[in-house]
């Protein structure tokens, strides 16, 4: 089948029936109600999601395109289509670019569709359509027919990018996503980290590049994003709904039928021969680890994800999975296993033989550790094992935590030996994320002759932001940034390797408010004696010039040796939650004083209420009123920056939607990189910690 | 020492405390900082109050073998021992973003789930226990009581799914009436 796209093809365009009637999202909620008792039948939706169905013109040439695709990406087209009473449809035919999309792919239930929906309604598909190799803009169409001949058809359009360069191919990309890091989170890193004299930071941060730029991050139904659309539109160059990853909205209740969209680990697995790892402080589960490979319109579905992860590797090229979430991979008869039927998937025939990948059981007591065992990976628990992986290991998992492991703050007290956090979890001996990463780094060399796509997350960034714990969440920057040189370094000895670090979305509205005026046992002593605005606000928070320049110790182990100095970093919240706040550091995630332990004495001490981010540090009296109505703060809507260096990396400039991002990066791949594409003015910085790198060698700083 | 629970749940539930997690109808309002009076005014134990002859003292640290191994958790000869039997548990109501209706977990630390924003990817230890209160509150949502708490019950061992999908392998069956349910003081 030969495609064109209509704008080399003008005489197809326009060529197709005007949509009875048309109908749009915005209308759907009425059109629902309408459709009782209207005469004609309907499309309520077309996939992709474009402007045009949903009412508006054609995007012109330069125009605003909803829905974009790489050449051969594959993808699923989809309509929902609703009978007059008493009907069916007799069929469903879908064309792209006036040509008629055929062959033995197409898919139509009735059953499992929204109880929301008329009796009847059909949602016909063509599963894993491979996108026109030529460039340009594209009509979808679906046209259907009642068994009482009556006819219905509906109109979207798409785009397909063009894979455009000369030059030196990238041969890996490290994607580093610092979840829920915005401007302000890497600013408060750095001056903890590197420290500010009369104005000027020390030093920059890993993540400090001269190639630059903002992204705006909103989902495709609202303007903050969560984790799921924020982390799959860098990798499928498409919007999703909110909790979504890897596919387009559909009519369905099931919550791994929704239309497919192609990643790009699977796309450059196909095509380039790309292996895939995956590295996150996460339950591996969580959205952003399973933005990379799992398709899914609930985020929350742990077991079909991580089973996913596996059934799918022959598509995704999976090699290397690190984190937390064990307790998915447990039979559902071990303790702490969390798998569930119901939260299992089982795809059709179709669609599982048009995608490649097995159709997969609902099997709470699968045994999925043994599973990635006898497909060849090696299995480790503790950071002592991962630490002693043998040399030849080519394919690697490991499970840290029964859900997202504990964070920087907490493990690096825990080998300080200054907190019990990770002790009293159980799990004493996690790995840093920079030390994960390391050892990816060498598997995936090993492993992939072709090179590799290797996503890392710094999780609990986000996670510490929504809690509204300034410490944690910096300290979680930090071990980030340590990933970050540690990838800079990898890029260094291997110059075909692009290195990107951004954000999903920011969290909380961080900003950095000034510094304490006072020391710190002066703001322990205010914290713990109260008096509210009077005594910890306005006699604590220094503004402008009388902030003065925090200065913090850095340890030999890289983190501060303390948060708690004379004259501090103050942080306040746009997007907070109710709280109390008192500026000092918290010594737990949240307080705790029951006795875990036998014999202990229970700790009456622990006031109620600090063990929740709104009640925390009551003592002090220094209540904000929430800027939005949960309990915990939330994320916004601002763009966040990104940054690039490696091969590639000045292909990263200006404000860029997070959809860009994919294109760019399949196209250093696939394309190569123009040789005329310079580092900006001023060379690519590099911290100390990366001009200290041996190039042939990419152990992380210990 | 007896009727805590009662205390807290009707001052709760009659104050509407925790707008997250009120009872009657399961109405639902964001958290009111006037609320807090209401769990303050009440009157804390100085002490634990005694153990009864049929009951026994668990901590969380005795559930499972530790360090946790490679694999699952591996239940202690002793939390096995205590199933069917009473026992006083000291922990931390858990913070639920989606509250269920007469059951709650109880952990060894405080811990908010936000289940709306991220499922079961959470920061919940792996030594945990599901507390299934008893009528009249197994059907309703219980409010949320901050601070640590003292609770005693019948153990039940054994995996189960919970009704929000969550699999649980240690509940509480509540006491009823209850029999200790304690906070610690007002922070002021």
């Amino acid at each position: 089948m030969t495609l064109l796209p209509v704008n080399v093809l003008p005489a197809i365009r326009g060529n197709y029936p005007a949509r009875r009637p048309v109908c749009g999202l915005l209308l759907v909620a009425g059109m629902l109600v309408a459709t009782m008792a209207q005469a004609t039948p309907q499309v309520l939706r077309l996939t992709p999601p474009s402007y045009l169905f949903s009412g508006s013109e054609r995007a012109g040439a330069d125009g605003v395109m909803l829905a974009r695709f790489l050449p051969r990406q594959h993808l699923d087209l989809q309509a929902t289509l609703v009978p007059d009473a008493g009907q069916t449809f007799t069929s469903v035919t879908f064309s792209v670019g006036g040509v008629v999309v055929n062959g033995g792919q197409a898919e139509q239930t009735t059953s499992g569709v929204s109880p929301k929906l008329p009796p009847g309604t059909l949602v016909a598909s063509y599963r894993g359509w491979s996108a026109p190799l030529q460039a340009g803009d594209y009509l979808l169409s679906v046209e259907a027919q009642q068994d009482d001949g009556q006819r219905v058809s509906a109109r979207g359009e798409f785009r397909v990018e063009r894979l455009a360069g000369s030059g030196r191919k990238v041969r890996n990309i490290i994607f580093m996503l610092g979840d829920g890091m915005g401007a302000a989170q890497r600013t408060g890193a750095r001056i903890m980290l590197r420290g500010i004299r009369q104005g000027k930071a020390s030093a920059p941060l890993a993540m400090d590049m001269a190639n630059t730029a903002f992204v705006s991050t909103s989902s495709l139904d609202g303007l903050v994003t969560d984790s799921a659309p924020g982390m799959s539109s860098y990798f499928t160059g498409n919007k999703h709904r909110n909790e979504t990853e890897g596919v387009f909205p559909d009519d369905t209740v099931d919550a791994f039928d929704n239309p497919r969209i192609e990643y790009l680990p699977a796309y450059l697995h196909r095509l380039a021969g790309k292996n895939l790892g995956v590295v996150t402080t996460a339950d591996v589960s969580d959205a952003t680890p399973a933005a990379t490979a799992v398709h899914t319109e609930k985020r929350r579905n742990g077991t079909g994800i991580v089973d996913q992860f596996l059934d799918e590797r022959a598509r995704s090229g999976l090699s290397v999975l690190l984190g937390g979430g064990r307790k998915w991979f447990l039979p559902a008869a071990v303790p702490g296993s969390g798998r569930t039927a119901e939260r299992d998937m089982v795809l059709s025939t179709t669609a599982a033989q048009a995608w490649g990948v097995s159709a997969g059981l609902r099997d709470p007591q699968r045994d999925l550790i043994a599973d990635f065992q006898q497909a060849g990976f090696g299995y480790v628990a503790t950071a002592a094992e991962l630490a002693a992986i043998p040399a030849d290991t080519t394919r690697l998992l490991g499970l840290f935590a029964y859900s997202n492991m504990n964070v920087s703050l907490d493990k690096i007290g825990g080998r300080r030996g200054t907190s019990r956090v990770v002790a009293d979890y159980g799990l004493p001996d996690q790995p840093m994320l920079d030390e994960m990463t390391d050892q990816a780094l060498h598997v995936l060399e090993r492993a992939s002759p072709q090179g590799f796509v290797l996503l890392v997350e710094g999780a609990s960034i986000d996670k510490q932001a929504h809690a509204m714990d300034a410490e944690r969440w910096l300290l979680e920057v930090i071990e980030f940034d340590r990933t970050v040189a540690l990838a800079r370094r990898y890029a260094v000895s291997h110059p075909d390797t692009l290195v990107v670090v951004t954000a999903d979305h920011e969290t909380a509205g961080a900003s950095l408010i000034g510094a304490s005026r006072v020391s710190a046992a002066e703001l322990a002593k205010r914290a713990a004696k109260g008096g509210g605005e009077a005594f910890l606000r306005d006699g604590v928070v220094g503004t402008y010039e009388t902030a003065g320049f925090p200065q913090y110790h850095i340890a030999a182990d890289g983190y501060p040796d303390t948060t708690e100095i004379d004259g501090k970093l103050l942080v306040g919240y746009g997007a907070n939650a109710d709280r109390y706040e008192d500026w000092v550091t918290n010594q737990r995630p949240l307080p705790e004083g029951g006795p875990v332990s036998p014999g202990a004495v229970p700790n009456y001490g622990v006031p109620p209420g600090m063990d929740r981010p709104d009640l925390r540090d009551a003592a002090g009296g220094l209540f904000f009123l929430g800027q939005v109505p949960d309990s915990v703060a939330a994320h916004t809507a601002v763009d966040v920056p990104l940054t690039a260096d490696g091969l590639g990396g000045a292909l990263f400039h200006g404000v860029l939607d997070n959809t860009d991002v994919f294109f760019k990066l399949a196209n250093a791949v696939l394309a190569g990189v123009d040789a005329s594409l310079k580092p900006i003015a001023g060379g690519t910085t590099r911290p100390a910690n990366v001009k200290a790198a041996t190039p042939a060698k990419t152990s992380a700083a210990k | 020492m007896d009727g805590y629970l009662t205390l807290l749940l009707i001052a709760a539930i009659g104050a509407g405390v925790s707008g997250q997690v009120l009872a009657h109808g399961g109405s639902v309002r964001p958290y009111s900082i006037t609320d807090l009076a209401v769990v303050r005014r009440l009157q804390i134990p100085a002490t634990p109050p005694p153990l009864r002859g049929d009951t026994s003292l668990l901590h969380f640290e005795e559930f499972f073998n530790r360090p946790i191994g490679p694999r699952g958790l591996v239940a202690t000869t002793r939390l096995m021992a205590l199933d069917g039997q009473r026992v006083r548990l000291f922990g931390y109501m858990v913070l639920h973003d989606v509250p269920l209706s007469g059951r709650f977990i109880l952990a060894p630390r405080p811990v908010t789930l936000a289940e709306k924003a991220d499922g079961q990817a959470d920061d919940l230890p792996p030594a945990v226990v599901t507390v299934i209160a008893p009528p009249p509150f197994n059907s309703t949502l219980l409010p949320y009581v901050p601070g640590m708490l003292l609770l005693e019950g019948r153990l039940q061992i054994g995996v189960a799914a919970e009704p929000d999908g969550r699999l649980s392998y240690v509940r509480l069956l509540l006491d009823w009436p209850p029999a200790v349910l304690a906070t610690s003081g007002d922070p002021r």
